[in-house]
């Protein structure tokens, strides 16, 4: 009878109720609200649904020893991490992008390349007040790139330069590009007038299936080429949109932006909610990269809605941008244009923004891969 | 244990990070270099991309580019080979001994620096009385 007393004893002390602490509790609700706001809200459900469960998982208290944790190494968890580790699922998240882009838009209106540009520089104001709150050069990289709105490009260059901060900077990233509607919206009413707010935008003109070839790689080449080490997400997005756009690689491209985007969209997302243990991820630390990137966020928003005011200066009547397109910049891919569409036709509802806001948007997938291999080859 | 070994950062990164730390405290090189190469990137498609838009659509024009590269290719003074094989068959052509005797006159002028006075090319109005 003892021994069977002994042994409920020891069992008991492996539980999670034995080990649980307030900050597991804390972690745990925090997945729980990402899943019920992904579920109710519908803000990036395909994200939030797996960081959500993730975060779960990974803040379900055990014994170290078990080879269970995603920080024990061999553990199955830790083996599916070794793809965000070493950064290679972003490499493959961008490949089935590339294979369900259509940079038509971007190819008939090569000028709005440019808001894509000028939304980085959200990126590059978040790293500058990162390093004044004694974050070092490599940590405020890290943390600027939430700034771009790409969670695969986040982790990719948290990966290489900040590892420690990987959990809460991707969380961050895809918190962020949930709340794209919520964050962007105000920003883009403060900064334009209503005048502003109606023009109509030129028509695109219809693309050639022979310009949509060229297009991949061209802009690989040329990219790369100034920038080689955003190399690995570059090669594979221009890879990807060369599948869709070749006209004979149909199985491959449907792979891409199929099966394979979903399989490695479920890794990633579980494997980085599973990171945000909360011995790692519950420190005033985090909070800081919280603030950070919503900072990034705004910058980078604000950036790209003047930088389409400032291009207007430029253009003559009947060849205006609508600057409401130029948060489209940041490059939640398509969020962000959608949110262009929704804004402008508050104010005019038969003016549709979408098509024009996608050039920006694509852009600024390219320049915010473009930023990483920058920020990589000076920190790296 | 295991949990600091995963997320060390590489000793490349602390060299560099630290490298820069000194050398931009507070971030400015960096921020305009990068924002620079950013825009800069992006240009260079724009241009291309709007290249490559007008040359597939047949928009382009080749002619006033040619044209562009010829006057180039004149203005230094060095005609192309083809040109000057057209000039040299056309001289022999055309040529006679008073020709020959002309431009034989008129080199001779320039060469010992009297074919012309130098101008000031300074233009000056009086009014007059």
């Amino acid at each position: 009878m003892h021994t069977v007393i002994e042994s409920l004893q020891q069992f008991l002390q492996y539980t999670g109720f034995a080990n649980m602490t307030w900050q597991h509790v804390v972690m745990i609700a925090i997945g729980v609200a990402f899943i019920t706001v992904a579920i109710k809200k519908d803000w990036e459900p395909l994200l939030l649904v797996p960081i959500g469960f993730g975060m779960i998982i990974g803040n379900i208290p055990f014994t170290e020893g078990l080879q269970i944790g995603i920080y024990e190494q061999g553990s199955v968890m830790n083996i599916l991490y070794q793809g965000v580790q070493k950064g290679w699922y972003p490499p493959l998240i961008f490949l089935g992008i590339g294979a369900m882009t259509d940079f038509s838009s971007l190819i008939s209106q090569p000028r709005l390349l440019l808001i894509g540009a000028a939304a980085q520089i959200g990126i590059f104001g978040a790293y500058v007040v990162a390093l004044h709150l004694g974050f070092t050069p490599a940590e405020s990289g890290a943390i600027g790139i939430i700034g771009g709105a790409d969670g695969p490009t986040a982790i990719f260059l948290s990966s290489k330069l900040a590892p420690h901060l990987m959990g809460a900077i991707a969380v961050s990233a895809y918190s962020y590009m949930a709340l794209v509607p919520v964050i962007q919206r105000p920003i883009m009413l403060l900064m334009t007038t209503k005048k502003e707010r109606l023009i109509r935008m030129k028509t695109p003109r219809p693309v050639s299936q022979k310009e949509k070839i060229i297009f991949p790689i061209v802009g690989f080449i040329l990219t790369a080429l100034i920038v080689p080490s955003g190399m690995p997400l570059l090669g594979m997005l221009f890879f990807g949109n060369l599948l869709k756009e070749s006209g004979v690689t149909k199985r491959l491209a449907e792979t891409a932006r199929g099966p394979l985007i979903d399989v490695v969209t479920i890794l990633i997302g579980v494997t980085v909610g599973c990171s945000t243990q909360a011995d790692v991820f519950l420190t005033t630390t985090s909070v800081k990269i919280f603030a950070l990137g919503l900072m990034s966020f705004i910058i980078a928003t604000i950036c790209g809605v003047g930088f389409a005011k400032i291009m207007n200066l430029f253009c003559k009547e009947g060849n205006k941008i609508n600057p409401l397109i130029g948060n489209a910049g940041v490059s939640a891919v398509p969020d962000a244009a959608r949110v262009s569409q929704n804004v402008g036709r508050e104010f005019d509802p038969s003016n549709h923004l979408l098509m024009h806001a996608m050039a920006p948007n694509v852009a600024g997938v390219i320049g915010s891969a473009v930023a990483a291999g920058i920020l990589l080859s000076f920190l790296g | 244990m295991d949990t600091f070994m995963l997320l060390q950062v590489s000793e490349n990164v602390v060299r560099k990070s630290a490298e820069m730390a000194a050398r931009d405290p507070h971030g400015i090189i960096i921020t305009v270099v990068s924002v620079a190469v950013v825009f800069t990137a992006l240009v260079v498609l724009y241009f291309a991309y709007t290249f490559v838009g007008k040359a597939v659509n047949g928009k382009f024009d080749w002619k006033s580019l040619a044209c562009r590269f010829k006057r180039k290719a004149t203005s230094k003074g060095r005609p192309s080979e083809e040109e000057a094989v057209a000039i040299a068959m056309a001289l022999d052509q055309e040529l006679n001994g008073e020709t020959y005797a002309a431009i034989g006159l008129a080199l001779h002028q320039y060469l010992n620096d009297t074919v012309h006075d130098n101008e000031s090319y300074i233009i000056t109005i009086k009014r007059k009385k």
